[in-house]
Order: C-alpha cells, then structure tokens, then sequence
C-alpha cells in the first residue's frame, strides 16, 4: 500500500547528511494496518506524514530522493489535488485546518473540490452523519465548537470523501480525554473498515488497543520497531528511558509519587472567594466559594472542556473586567489591576506573548517595565543574562523568538515573567503536543519557578505531568470547585476518579442523546428515498 | 472585539452574496455622494432593516442607538449655536455617521454569508480561481485576526504596555510595534498551515467545483438592488 524506499529528505536546498529530516528512510504498510509513529521532537515523524499526503516536497519544498509509492501513485510526482483524492490528512491544530467558517461546508469541502455530484454529497454527508452522531454539530460556526468538537468534523470531512490512506499528525495534542476517547472509537471505525492510517504521534496509551505497530524514530530513521505483544510487556521506565510516554494510563498511576521538598515559605498564597462570572444572561460560568493557591507550590486546575479552566485563569490574573471576586494576597486583598501587574499568563499559543527581536531583547522589554526610569542597559543586562542562564536559555540569545521551538518559546515567556518579578504564573496546557522528554523539561522549570517562592497554576489534562510535578490538584467542573486536595499516594485515586468517572458519565448522556437523534435521521432518510423511488 | 465578524447564521429571507456585495459598493457610493440627513437616514434604515432581516439583531440595535445619539449631539450644537471649538467634534461626528451604513453593508456581507457560498458565487459569475480563493481566504481570516489580537493585547497587558490611552500617547511607535509585529508574524504562521490544509483537501483541482449550498439571485434580491440604485440616482438630484 505504501512504501518508502531508501527515502532522504531535507528541507534545504542542498541536502547533506547533515541536514536530513529523514535519512535512508525504508518502509512498507499493507492496506489496512494502523502505523503509528513517535519518537521525540524533531525526529522526522511529521515529514513522513506530509511525503506522503504529498506536502513536501510540493508544498513544503525540499531535496528529496529514494521513491515513495502510495496506493501505485507518486505523491512527490503529482499535484497535490490528485493525491487528496486517496489521501485524506488530519492536523495537529484544529484552529488553521478549516478552510470554510461553518461546520457543513467544511465536511463536503473535499467532495465539492473533486466535483463529485451534488445529490451524491447529500448522500454522502447523511451518511457520515448518522455514523458519526454529530447532528448537533451540523451548520455551526467553527468558532463556537470546543477543540474536541472541531477535530471531530475534521475527521468527518475525510469520512465523506472516503479517503484509502488516512494521515494524522497529533491528533490529539488539542483534546482532553473525553475528545481522545471519541478519537480513538473513529480510529477503531476506520479500522474496521479497511482503511490504512498513519498517525504521529506522542500519546500513545488511546493507541494501544488499535495499532498493529509502533515505530518509534530517531534522527530520521527507525530506531525501534514495537510490536503487539511487546506493548504489553514494556515498562513504564523502559518506555521513559527511550523518551516516550506510557502505553497505559493505569500503569502511570501505579507508581508512587515523590513529594517535592518544599524550601520556601515565606511569600504569600492567594486566597479567593466568591468569585462569580457570567457571560450575558447563561448560567453562571464561574461560580467559586472559597479556594487557596498556595505559595512555593505547583497547582493543577484540571476539569474537562468547557469546565470553565481559563476563564477561572482569566478571571484570576485579573484580565477578566466583569468578573465579581475578593481575593487576597497574603491578608491584602488585592485589585485587578494589581493582579494584572502580579501575574503572568503562559498562553497555549505562546507566539502572542514574544514582543522583541531577540530572547535577550524579551527579558530586557521586561525590566525596563520594572525599573522604569532607572533602567540602564548596560547595568540591567547581567541580570537579564542571570535570568536566561536560569531557564537554560543563555546559548541562544540573540537568536530571533520565532525561530525558537515551541518549548523554547514557553521558557523565553517564562524568563520574561521572572524578569518583571511576577509572584502568579499561570500555565495553560504546556504540555500539550510535548514528547516524555520536553513534558519533564517544562515539569522542572514548574518546579524551579516554586522553589522561588512564586504561585504556580498549572492547566493541564495531561496525566503523566500531573503526578511527576504537582502537588495541589483542584478539579473544576462546571465552573464549581468540585475538589481539592494534597496530591499524595493516598489521594491519587481520586484523580484517577475524577477523569474517568467524567469520562464515563457524560459519554453515556451523550450516547443515548445522539443515539435517538440519529434513529430519527436514518428514518426521515429513508422516507424521503421512498418519495423519491 | 473582531471576534463577531464571522458567519453567525442565515437570514430570515436568504440574500445572494452577488447582492449583498453589489449593495455595499452602492451604499458606498451613495454615503459618499448624499450629504441631506433625510437622505443619509434613508440609507442608515436600509442597512438597518437588511441587518434586521439577517437576524443581527444586537448588533442592529447598537447601530441604531448610535445613530440616534449622534443625531441627537447634532440637533443639540444646532439649536444652542455652540463655540467654533466643538464644530471639529461636530464635523468627525458627521463623517463617521456618512461611513456607519457602509459599515453596516460590510458587517451583513461578513456575518450572514458562508465561505462557501462566496465560492459558488464566485463560480457563478466566472471568476477565476485566482480571485476567488485569495478572496474568500480573507473572509475566513477576519475572526482569526480578531482572536489573534485579543490574545496580543492580553499578553501586552501582563508585560506593562497595554494599549492604554496613557501609552498611546506618550509612546505610540513603541505600542504599536507590539501589537502589530506578532500579528503579523502569526498570521502568517496560520496563512500558512491554512494553505496547506486546503491544498490537502483538494482546492484548486482542475475539475469544476460543485456546490452544496445554492446561489440564486430572487424576486427579492433584484428589489434590493433596484431599491439601492435608486438611492444612488437620487443623489444627483437637484437640492
């Protein structure tokens, strides 16, 4: 079905073994089998995926040699519109995958492009309809759907065009576990239904039941190749030894959890109470009695989508105007604006938060703000080397904040909140789309930011960063506090609770809801072909 | 504050997109040309009822209160002969109430049309691709700008240059470089991975694109028109 055959691949114009995403790259899929592909950041994975979609070298050039054949096609020989018609390729970021505005024409994009006939594309979409449960989903703006919603239409939009060879990179790097799970029932689908799929990919435990292979890359080649029957017998220090995260969840809560030593205590926590939102005249999104983040300590706020996690984080750090709260620092009660001055807010996208040309130049911006008039550049730059040094950025400092890696990017935003003597960081989802390895990069740079004494809020639905560095877990759902406690060995099995009694409950109400729904469609649907026979 | 400039629903009587294009350039013209309150109230109520009709119902009643309170400024400094100071204030007034129906034209254009349809009307009138996809690229772009930059401003809150009045002023060049060069650069990551997407799914084959959602031009699409045209011929009529 697809074979790479002694397959370089170099983004550059001239390709040297240096400079090689791919070198020698040798692989053969049989129709049918689900291939997934990991290793860490920046081993190729992705290049795969886009050679054979046909992205590179059409869209993102490059040297390529060897032979590459998908489906008895040359998908580096072609245009790209012709390799879509058996290729079908989903992306990481639901946000920049949708061409239309409005969920029904983004589904029969595809179709409409082929310019398959109008009254087959009808067919074709109650199809998928009914197949996917997603009636509710049809004629939305995409800007109203949760991520696990977007990426749900993604994969309906490939269902219609009826894709052989289906590629996804990261999936599920946007989704909480409830969208993982949904993920993983259309992989099972698709499966079954013969199709062949290559998915890139770090989490793997949703993966385990479905893929026939792990290859696991390194610098452009397989280093590894894992078979069913050795995913079940790999270990979780096996697994993080190779920089890759656990095959299953369960396993992950079998350890046991190390209690950070707390250094510090002398700053003070934050208190909040009575701290109610709305957006217009719905139900309250935020409705909070009485919490504490404590000082010196890394939190969790975790919850599913929609639980209200970075409006409560908005509302915390004082962006929120509308919001009606008393917290306090200490015993001073602090106002929004000094919670603006206070705080700093580690976006999921961190390109909007990089103002300067250089890293130096970002956490520079930062002091000037702090010292105002008494900022000298020729004083104030050691301290800012310090900071850098601190976050392990001090190798790359003059380069630009775009050219840096994602992660990098986090720690360049992070230095700059050290340099304005921020006391609150919040983090929204840092790790998602991280590798075992870059995930306990960002865990220790948690850990350091609380060993300086300052308050971490963390969001996060990623388990494994939980209960490697957190040490307070507040569940949030519904905008209420649900919970609250110490993370510990004792307590854990709350958190695994949480999760998946969430999991579990919604997706039944779910379930019967849709299942109604889509009796309803099949039957109008087949009135309608009565009418018309 | 862009975040609802993008598809929010049909309207109650469905307008082609060639009409409501075709309007918005003659509502142009006319604001432009008309400078009789009568006139410019006519044009103001057209837009008002088209956004009536594309259930912007919020957005409509914002316009309208607008439009009554500049109205009101306006017979205010007429009645009590104000200083020669507050005729500026007056005539920037006047102005952004000439320009508040072309607004309106455009916001019809952009919340009550699908990506998709543009397309099909695009294709209708023959257009060539080069146009058609640029164009309609734009259109998605809007609500993503407008996420965009609520994330920037955001962030400049947090690092101490927020785009405040006091910021603005005594530090313009600055402000403007933060809020700009990120989204510039961002955008252009989107553009990018957009582009990519599209071309995945098959955009721009050379195959005739079919359509789901149909374009017709109506009974009522031609009254619109006819309706704006006139405004137009009114406006070389004599005073």
């Amino acid at each position: 079905m697809i074979t790479f055959n002694k397959v370089s691949f170099s983004y550059n114009q001239e390709s040297t073994l240096n400079n090689q995403v791919l070198s020698d790259f040798n692989l053969d899929i049989k129709t049918g089998q689900v291939i997934v592909i990991t290793g860490e950041s920046g081993c190729g994975k992705t290049t795969v995926g886009r050679l054979i979609n046909g992205l590179s070298p059409k869209y993102y050039q490059g040297i390529l040699e060897g032979e590459i054949e998908v489906c008895g096609m040359h998908p580096n020989m072609q245009e790209l519109y012709d390799t879509a018609k058996v290729v079908g390729s989903i992306f990481q970021n639901p946000r920049t995958q949708f061409f239309n505005v409005d969920t029904t024409s983004e589904i029969t994009f595809a179709c409409e492009n082929q310019g398959m006939d109008i009254q087959l594309i009808k067919e074709k979409l109650e199809e998928v309809v009914t197949d996917f449960k997603i009636e509710d989903l049809l004629d939305r703006s995409i800007f109203e759907l949760s991520g696990g919603q977007k990426q749900k239409i993604a994969c309906c939009s490939i269902a219609v065009a009826d894709s052989k060879v289906i590629v996804m990179d990261e999936p599920s790097s946007n989704l909480d576990l409830q969208g993982i799970d949904d993920l993983k029932g259309v992989i099972e689908k698709w499966k079954a239904q013969g199709k062949t799929l290559v998915i890139a990919e770090h989490r793997l435990y949703y993966l385990k039941d479905v893929a026939d292979l792990v290859l696991v890359m390194k610098d452009g080649v397989i280093n590894k190749i894992i078979d069913k029957s050795m995913m079940n017998h790999l270990t979780i220090d096996e697994m993080q030894k190779m920089g890759l995260r656990s095959f299953s969840i369960e396993e992950a809560f079998g350890g046991s959890i190390n209690r950070r030593q707390i250094f510090r205590k002398s700053e003070a926590g934050y208190h909040i109470s009575k701290m109610k939102f709305s957006y217009g005249k719905f139900a309250e999104a935020i409705d909070i009695e009485d919490i504490s983040l404590e000082a010196g300590k890394i939190t969790a706020l975790v919850g599913f989508n929609g639980a209200g996690k970075t409006t409560f984080a908005k509302c915390l750090c004082g962006l929120n105007k509308k919001s009606k709260d008393k917290i306090l620092k200490g015993k001073t009660r602090v106002s929004k604006a000094d919670r603006i001055k206070d705080s700093f807010l580690v976006m999921q996208d961190v390109n909007t938060e990089l103002f300067a040309d250089s890293v130096l130049g970002e956490v520079m911006l930062s002091l000037r703000e702090k010292y105002g008039k008494a900022f000298d550049e020729s004083i104030h730059e050691k301290e800012a080397v310090d900071i850098l040094r601190l976050m392990d950025l001090d190798g790359i400092k003059d380069r630009h904040p775009i050219s840096l890696s994602g992660g990098q990017k986090q720690r360049v935003a992070i230095a700059s909140a050290i340099a304005a003597d921020k006391q609150l960081i919040i983090l929204d989802e840092p790790t998602s789309g991280l590798d075992y390895k870059h995930m306990v990069e960002v865990g220790n740079v948690m850990k350091l930011l609380a060993d300086m004494g300052k308050t971490i809020l963390v969001i996060t639905h990623d388990i494994e960063l939980i209960l490697s560095t957190v040490d307070n877990v507040i569940c949030l759902e519904k905008g209420k506090v649900v919970d609250c406690y110490e993370l510990t060995d004792v307590t854990k099995h709350k958190l695994y609770d949480f999760f998946y009694r969430v999991t579990r409950c919604t997706r039944s109400d779910d379930f019967t809801r849709d299942k109604v729904a889509s009796i309803n469609k099949v039957e109008e649907y087949y009135e309608r072909k009565k009418v018309t026979n | 504050m862009f975040n609802d400039f993008s598809f929010q629903g049909e309207g109650f009587i469905k307008i082609d997109p060639r009409t409501k294009m075709i309007i918005f350039i003659l509502c142009s013209i006319a604001a432009l040309r008309e400078s009789r309150t009568l006139f410019q109230g006519l044009l103001f109520f057209f837009t008002f009822a088209l956004l009536i009709n594309g259930k912007q119902f919020i957005f409509a009643i914002k316009m309208l209160i607008l439009y009554g309170v500049m109205i009101g400024i306006d017979l205010l400094v007429m009645m009590f002969c104000l200083p020669e100071a507050l005729m500026i204030l007056l005539m920037g007034i006047r102005v952004f109430r000439m320009f508040l129906p072309v607004m309106m034209a455009f916001a019809i254009i952009i919340k009550t049309t699908r990506v998709s349809e543009f397309l099909a009307a695009f294709d209708k009138m023959h257009v060539p691709e080069e146009i058609t996809i640029p164009f309609s690229v734009m259109f998605r772009f809007f609500p993503t700008i407008g996420e965009e930059w609520d994330n920037i401003q955001n962030a400049m809150k947090f690092r101490g240059f927020a785009l405040t009045f006091k910021n603005i002023i005594t530090r313009p060049a600055f402000v403007y470089e933060c809020s700009i060069v990120p989204l510039l650069s961002d955008t252009v990551l989107i553009a990018d991975e957009l582009s990519a997407a599209s071309l995945c799914r098959g955009l721009g084959a050379n195959t005739k694109r079919t359509s789901l959602v149909e374009v017709r031009m109506g009974v009522f699409d031609y009254m619109l028109i006819g309706f704006a045209i006139w405004l137009n011929i009114m406006s070389y009529t004599a005073y």
